[in-house]
């Protein structure tokens, strides 16, 4: 098998607080994210699941176990700017993430820094504009895009990187549902050509479209599977306060009724395909 | 007892080349006890708007008065009135600024220039109102506190200057539900018991469906739609759709079904009466064969 694109053993991250004890905020993770992948990780506020994603272009380093990216320990200093080059991540506030006054420059910022020739800076930006479908915007102030269009623009930042994995923890959450939708339909986009993505959301409707669900609760690994054999587990995910698909919850709760249907709903669609072959 | 605009209109840069109308001959009327939802596309207005009913903004051309006072007066009785109307920001949290939980609710009634014992009481009833123990947090530093009780002590900010209107500009956006729930659940019993008038700005239809009595959609700076929230959800998918809004997930789903052939009603709030018009759509359907 290949080297992961992120691998945790036994990975913990302590801290102490004011009256010196010492909290947990992720504690013994061990998990494997294969190159490609589209990996939702869910949690409520709390969970450890920022702090857990902190730790995949060494925004944090493990305080014990380890966290390897592409085969490389993000605690050796040394690989720090190796890791960020292939691991980039995008934030919940748009307008926190840009740096410049010109789209295109603030999409050069990323590989400016890295001493990327002048030229190959220019190939790389209009490149990246287009994979996110922003070229039309190059010469355009950030401050006159929409909350989607910024989202964008700071994974254009990302792919002008050449990174092979983005990391995004809520990045539709102050977004109107047209901003959302230009955001999701651009990271699964991207996942089709090979981008690795890791996704942090509340949005149910958003986590049930990845390959793979992990659900972080109190700092530790709770669930981790295919989004049908996590969001069938409705009680136990509204246990530990998270919402699930709307399709999911109603499928059980007229199953609850007395209405055959069958375990494994989470869409709308099967939802309808069930409900019509039952009446 | 209301909010009134009348043919209000809001342009930003006025005689510069970035001169933009955010807001287009706005008529309309917020009454007492309302409880309001307001949502639009990023860009739509929803903000100009929100910040012209405390007077964060005024008018450019139009008049803005609150219980029959123009705010725009720099008189004490227009200010007196400014106080009246409470506006919780989006991400209240980044906001925060004193030493203490208690110092930083103590800001606003400390400016509308209360004695230190009413101003300790206030600050008591607001963390209170929030569900913040005030042994326990009134002296710590709000930069250390859970980002749900950042919030809440934010709003609870607010809630201390005892505003007969409610601003909330996305309160719940990155909260989990029983984040969400902890805000809304506080509000609404604000709403009942006080008779606070609440103007709810979100993306979240749901908590629009779920709390509002009366839903204005905003689209290129002009109301579009003014309505009950679950009529409008029922019937202008069109309008709404080109407003870049959406319905809520829940009937987004019945308007599916709807769409396969099922006799389910779309007018539902909750998930719960979701599952009871399915249910009844389908039974009612089996009998009939």
């Amino acid at each position: 098998m290949s080297i992961p694109m992120i691998k945790l053993d036994h990975m913990s991250h302590s801290y102490t607080d004011e009256e010196g004890k010492q909290v947990y905020a992720v504690r013994d993770v061990s998990l494997s994210i294969q190159t490609g992948e589209f990996v939702a990780i869910i949690g409520t506020n709390g969970s450890g699941k920022s702090t857990l994603a902190k730790h995949f272009n060494v925004l944090l380093v493990p305080t014990e176990g380890t966290c390897e990216v592409c085969g490389m320990r993000t605690d050796d200093p040394d690989l720090t700017w190796d890791i960020r080059q292939k691991v980039g991540m995008v934030f919940q506030n748009p307008d926190n993430q840009i740096v410049a006054a010109i789209v295109e420059e603030d999409v050069a910022f990323g590989p400016e820094n890295l001493g990327v020739p002048s030229e190959e800076i220019k190939k790389r930006v209009k490149a990246a504009l287009e994979r996110v479908n922003m070229t039309q915007y190059a010469h355009h102030g950030p401050h006159l895009l929409s909350g989607g269009q910024k989202q964008r623009i700071a994974i254009a930042g990302i792919l002008a990187m050449q990174s092979q994995c983005i990391v995004l923890d809520e990045p539709t959450a102050m977004l109107d549902p047209i901003g959302r939708k230009e955001v999701m339909d651009t990271i699964h986009q991207l996942n089709a050509e090979g981008i690795t993505v890791i996704l942090i959301t509340h949005f149910m409707e958003e986590a049930v479209t990845a390959d793979r669900v992990v659900v972080i609760n109190h700092g530790r690994l709770q669930m981790d599977g295919k989004p049908r054999d996590i969001f069938t587990h409705v009680r136990e995910l509204k246990d530990m306060g998270l919402d699930v698909p709307v399709s999911a919850e109603l499928a059980l709760r007229l199953r609850e009724k007395g209405i055959s249907l069958d375990g494994t709903i989470i869409t709308k669609e099967e939802l309808g395909d069930a409900l019509c072959q039952y009446s | 007892m209301s909010i009134q605009l009348e043919n209000v209109s809001y342009t930003y840069g006025v005689g510069t080349p970035f001169e933009k109308t955010a807001l287009r001959n706005v008529t309309m009327e917020i009454s007492s006890g309302d409880f309001v939802g307001i949502i639009g596309h990023t860009g739509s207005g929803k903000s100009t708007l929100v910040q012209m009913l405390n007077g964060l903004l005024h008018p450019t051309m139009g008049q803005v008065t609150v219980n029959g006072m123009d705010i725009r007066q720099k008189s004490k009785a227009a200010m007196d009135m400014r106080h009246k109307v409470g506006m919780v920001f989006q991400y209240p949290e980044y906001q925060l600024f004193e030493e203490t939980v208690a110092k930083d609710i103590a800001f606003g009634p400390r400016n509308m220039g209360l004695t230190e014992e009413e101003i300790e009481q206030r600050v008591k009833e607001a963390m209170e109102f929030v569900h913040l123990d005030y042994e326990e947090y009134g002296n710590r530093s709000p930069f250390r506190l859970s980002g749900g009780q950042m919030r809440r002590v934010a709003i609870a900010g607010v809630i201390a200057i005892h505003p007969e209107y409610l601003i909330l500009d996305e309160p719940s956006a990155g909260l989990d539900p029983v984040g969400r729930e902890e805000i809304f659940s506080e509000v609404q019993r604000w709403h009942e018991e006080k008779n606070i008038t609440v103007i709810l700005v979100s993306h979240n239809m749901e908590d629009i469906s779920r709390l509002a009595n009366r839903l204005i959609v905003l689209d290129h700076s002009e109301i579009i739609l003014d309505g009950e929230p679950l009529e409008i959800f029922a019937k202008q998918q069109d309008l709404l759709h080109r407003a870049g809004v959406s319905v809520p997930p829940v009937t987004e789903v019945l308007q599916y079904l709807q769409g396969r052939g099922l006799p389910v009603e779309d007018r539902v709030r909750t998930v719960e009466e979701a599952a009871a018009s399915i249910y009844a759509g389908v039974r009612g359907n089996t009998h009939a064969h």
